[in-house]
Formats: structure tokens, C-alpha cells, sequence
């Protein structure tokens, strides 16, 4: 075979691979980078501007993490063709299915109300009241997905994922040193001043915003709404991975955005903060944060709102397909507008308790993570279910591993929350 | 007019609790066995998971306790 012969046939293997990964590509991508919700970016932008670059090496170490968690969802959704909530009814029975249905709702909705609070504060930046955004907000959420189609939903949803990457462009516009970025990312290392009770909040929140429990039902539920068969797995795996080197590319650049320019600057306590005060340095890099907050709020809403009507329609036996027109399944549209409209009505009431709501929504997932994480490994380990799919015993020590470290440190990172002094 | 929207807000209300309810004794029933293979380990991780929530639910009690306080 001659060289152009070879070089044409290599050609067309690759572009049959990135034809096929299209197709295939869409809940690991979008659960990833819906990851890096309205929580996800205050959580990064706070801790550029309290630790600079120290940091980004963790950032970059949860890459692994996030997709040895998820990649899980793809091999049980495609093999049980079941959502994550149905696979614990039908596994554990009906105890273990109630509490987690009931805690992933409240979990769901008080972190929809997050979602709300973010949008409404990017968007206040620019003068435009909560009242309107809510009400935008909630018309583009319903016209996504009244048209019927999941593959629609998918590609709008990918144009929002898009928007989330403004923080690269916005890391570019703040000329950061590359050499001190790439260096901070490879070496693990603590700011002066050592280890501290901050440092470890800071930690255990970047760890909390990485694995929330809606990400495990989500990604599950729309491996099933897509369709996926057993013989999608290792694209569904390739979409997976693709979608934690973004979330982390994103968490890792908004990190340098906020600590090149607000290093130092220990009263920034949300992204809202941190996109008004760089708009004093930077208008363009500050209209980008503000951007990236609005859409990362968007992202988490819409993927947040659906898992939760994918999980009350799985376990009620209720249609629940975004292939489905509303007349065909007229409680799964139902309650995701009910969620949406409720949650952001609580960020529209004068006096409202949103401190304790963000407060609370990092306690309640706690009890849920846990439980969410531990079935999905019983489930991951069970030859009936799984057949070849199972897990082997390399992915047990890994899986294991991760789920007992995000459970310790996730309940400290609760604990902490409510008894802030608990550690000093 | 009004009694008769008096009766089908409550006789809708009352169905939909029926319904509902129905709904729930029905799921219970379907799932009332887990088709997972319970050995060992299983039974030692769902206890300690049991043990784990209600350590967790006792600290959030007290917190709402020393909040009212």
C-alpha cells in the first residue's frame, strides 16, 4: 500500500470514529459540564481569588474521579436499560428506593433554587431584574423540551456547553504566566502559610461540586432516554472522559481567570462577586464570568429539573421520555415545569432564607452521595445484572477508593458547613 | 356554581390522593423484594449505611435544635 493509500485510509478510520462518537456523544459531555453549575463557579472563582494558582493541581487530580464515577452510570443504564432510581427499587427494594427518590428531590429542587439564585445574580450585572430572568429562564427550559425529541434537547443543550468554555477565552484575555499555571497543575503543593482549616473547606468544596448525587441519576436516566445498548459502552465511556477533561478545563481556567486578577482578595465570596470586581479591572473578562455563571446556572438547571422527572417517572411507571410529546406523558412534563417554577419563585419571595438554602444544599446531598454511590458500586458488582459488564477488580480498587474518599470528605465538608468552628 | 366547584375541587383532591396512594401500595408491592443477592458484604455495606444516615440525620436534628435555642 502506497503512502497515500495508507495516509487516506487512516483518514476515513478517524473520521468514521469522530462520526460515531457524535452520535453517541451527548450525556457524558453535558452531565460533565453541567457539573460546573452556578455552585460549581463561585466554588472555583472563590478559590482563585483566595489561593491564586495553589491549587489547580487538585483541580486537575479530580479529572479521574469524576470519570471513574460516572463512567459507571453508562455500563448500568446500557446494560439494565433502567434509571438509576428504578435500578435501587428494583435491586434493594422499596425502603432503600423511597429514601433515595424523596432525598433526591428535595436534593434536586433546593439545588435548582441555587441554580436560580446564580442566573439571577449574573444577569442582575447587567440590570436585568430576577423577576425577568426567571420568567426567560423558564419559557427557553419549557421550549426545550416540548418539541418532543431527545436528540433536539441534546443539541441545544450542547450550545449551552459551548457558552461554559467562555472561561478559556476570558483566561487568555488576562495574559496569565504560563510556566506558573503549568507548574501549579503538576506539583502538588499548598500555599504559603501550609495546610490550613481554609484550605480544606476549599477542598472538600471543589471535591463536593465535582460528584453531586443528580449527576449519577441523571447521566443514568439519559443513557436510557438515548437509547444506548451494550455496544455503546465504550463510546458512551470515550463521551465520559471527554466530558471530565472539559469540566476540569473549565474549573482549571476559571481558577486562573479569578487568580491572576483577584488574587488576594479575601472578600470575594461568590462569582457574582468576583465577575462585578473584575469588571472594574477587566470589563471584557468580567462580562465573560458573569457570562459563564449565567450559562453554568442554565446548565445545572435544565439537567437538574430532568433527572428528577426521570426518576418520579421511572419509579410511578409514568412515561418519561423526552421522545414524548406532553399529551403522551403529561406528569413527567408536569413535574419538571412544577420544579422549575417553584424554585424559582423561592428566589423571587422578599426575605427568602437563600443563605440557608445553599447552606442546606450541601448537607442534604450528603445524605444522599453516599447512598447514591454505594448502590451504584453493589449494583456495578452484581454478574445477574451486569453479565461481562461487571466491574473488575482493578475498577473495584479504584471505584472503592474514590467513593470511601468522597465520602468522608464530603461529610466533612457538611459538618463543616453547619458547625463552621468544628475543626479549630 | 360555587358548591358545584366546591364538590369537584374536592372530589378531584380526594381522587388524586386515592390515586396517589394506590400508586404508592403498588410500587411497595412491586418492590417489596430486592432482587439483589444479599450476601455478606451487601448486608454489612446497607448497614453501615443505615448507621451512617442516622448518625447524620441525629446531627442535623441537633443543629435544628441548637438553632431554635
Amino acid at each position: 500500500m502506497n503512502l497515500w493509500a495508507k495516509l487516506f485510509y487512516g483518514y476515513r478510520k478517524v473520521a468514521k470514529a469522530i462520526k460515531i462518537y457524535l452520535l453517541i456523544a451527548g450525556p457524558g459531555l453535558i452531565v460533565m459540564l453541567a457539573d460546573n453549575d452556578a455552585g460549581g463557579i463561585t466554588t472555583y472563582s472563590v478559590t482563585g481569588s483566595k489561593f491564586g494558582f495553589n491549587l489547580l493541581w487538585f483541580l486537575v487530580l479530580l479529572l479521574p474521579v469524576a470519570y471513574f464515577v460516572q463512567e459507571m452510570t453508562v455500563r448500568l443504564g446500557a446494560v439494565t436499560k433502567r434509571g438509576h432510581a428504578e435500578a435501587i427499587f428494583h435491586a434493594f427494594g422499596s425502603f432503600w428506593g423511597w429514601f433515595s427518590l424523596l432525598d433526591l428531590i428535595l436534593t434536586d429542587w433546593l439545588t435548582l433554587v441555587t441554580e436560580f439564585i446564580g442566573m439571577t445574580a449574573a444577569l442582575h450585572i447587567f440590570g436585568i431584574p430576577p423577576v425577568i430572568t426567571i420568567i426567560i429562564v423558564a419559557i427557553i427550559m419549557m421550549l426545550m423540551v416540548i418539541n418532543g425529541s431527545y436528540w433536539t434537547w441534546e443539541k441545544i443543550a450542547f450550545l449551552f456547553c459551548a457558552v461554559n468554555l467562555v472561561y478559556i477565552p476570558a483566561a487568555f484575555l488576562v495574559h496569565p504566566s504560563v510556566k506558573d499555571v503549568l507548574y501549579n497543575s503538576v506539583v502538588p503543593h499548598f500555599p504559603a502559610g501550609g495546610f490550613t482549616n481554609e484550605i480544606f473547606f476549599f477542598l472538600m468544596a471543589n471535591i463536593g461540586t465535582t460528584i453531586a448525587p443528580w449527576m449519577v441519576f441523571f447521566q443514568q436516566s439519559a443513557v436510557v432516554d438515548k437509547g444506548m445498548l451494550e455496544k455503546d459502552i465504550t463510546w458512551g465511556k470515550v463521551d465520559t472522559f471527554i466530558g471530565s477533561f472539559f469540566t476540569v478545563l473549565v474549573a482549571v481556567f476559571c481558577v486562573v481567570v479569578t487568580g491572576t486578577l483577584l488574587y488576594g482578595r479575601p472578600e470575594i465570596e461568590s462569582a457574582a462577586q468576583a465577575a462585578t470586581a473584575l469588571m472594574a479591572i477587566n470589563h471584557n473578562v468580567g462580562t465573560l464570568l458573569a457570562i459563564g455563571l449565567f450559562d453554568a446556572g442554565f446548565l445545572g438547571a435544565i439537567c437538574i429539573s430532568l433527572a428528577s422527572s426521570w426518576a418520579f417517572g421511572e419509579v410511578f411507571g409514568w412515561a418519561h421520555s423526552l421522545n414524548l410529546k406532553i399529551r403522551e406523558a403529561p406528569w413527567f412534563y408536569a413535574s419538571y415545569l412544577f420544579a422549575l417554577v417553584t424554585a424559582g419563585t423561592v428566589v423571587l419571595i422578599p426575605g427568602a432564607p437563600l443563605v440557608l438554602i445553599t447552606l442546606f444544599v450541601q448537607v442534604i446531598a450528603v445524605t444522599l452521595l453516599p447512598a447514591a454511590l454505594v448502590f451504584l458500586i453493589i449494583l456495578l458488582n452484581d454478574e445477574d445484572i451486569m453479565g461481562k459488564y461487571k466491574n473488575t477488580l482493578t475498577q473495584n480498587v479504584i471505584n472503592i477508593f474514590i467513593v470511601v474518599v468522597i465520602i468522608v470528605l464530603s461529610t466533612l465538608y457538611a459538618l463543616t458547613a453547619l458547625f463552621p468552628n468544628i475543626f479549630t | 356554581m360555587i358548591k358545584k366547584l366546591n364538590y369537584f375541587l374536592k372530589s378531584g383532591a380526594a381522587n388524586f390522593i386515592r390515586n396517589t396512594i394506590g400508586e404508592i401500595k403498588a410500587i411497595n408491592t412491586k418492590y417489596k423484594t430486592p432482587h439483589t443477592k444479599m450476601t455478606k458484604s451487601i448486608r454489612f455495606s446497607l448497614i453501615m449505611l443505615r448507621g451512617y444516615l442516622i448518625v447524620l440525620v441525629l446531627i442535623l436534628f441537633y443543629k435544628f435544635i441548637t438553632l431554635l435555642k
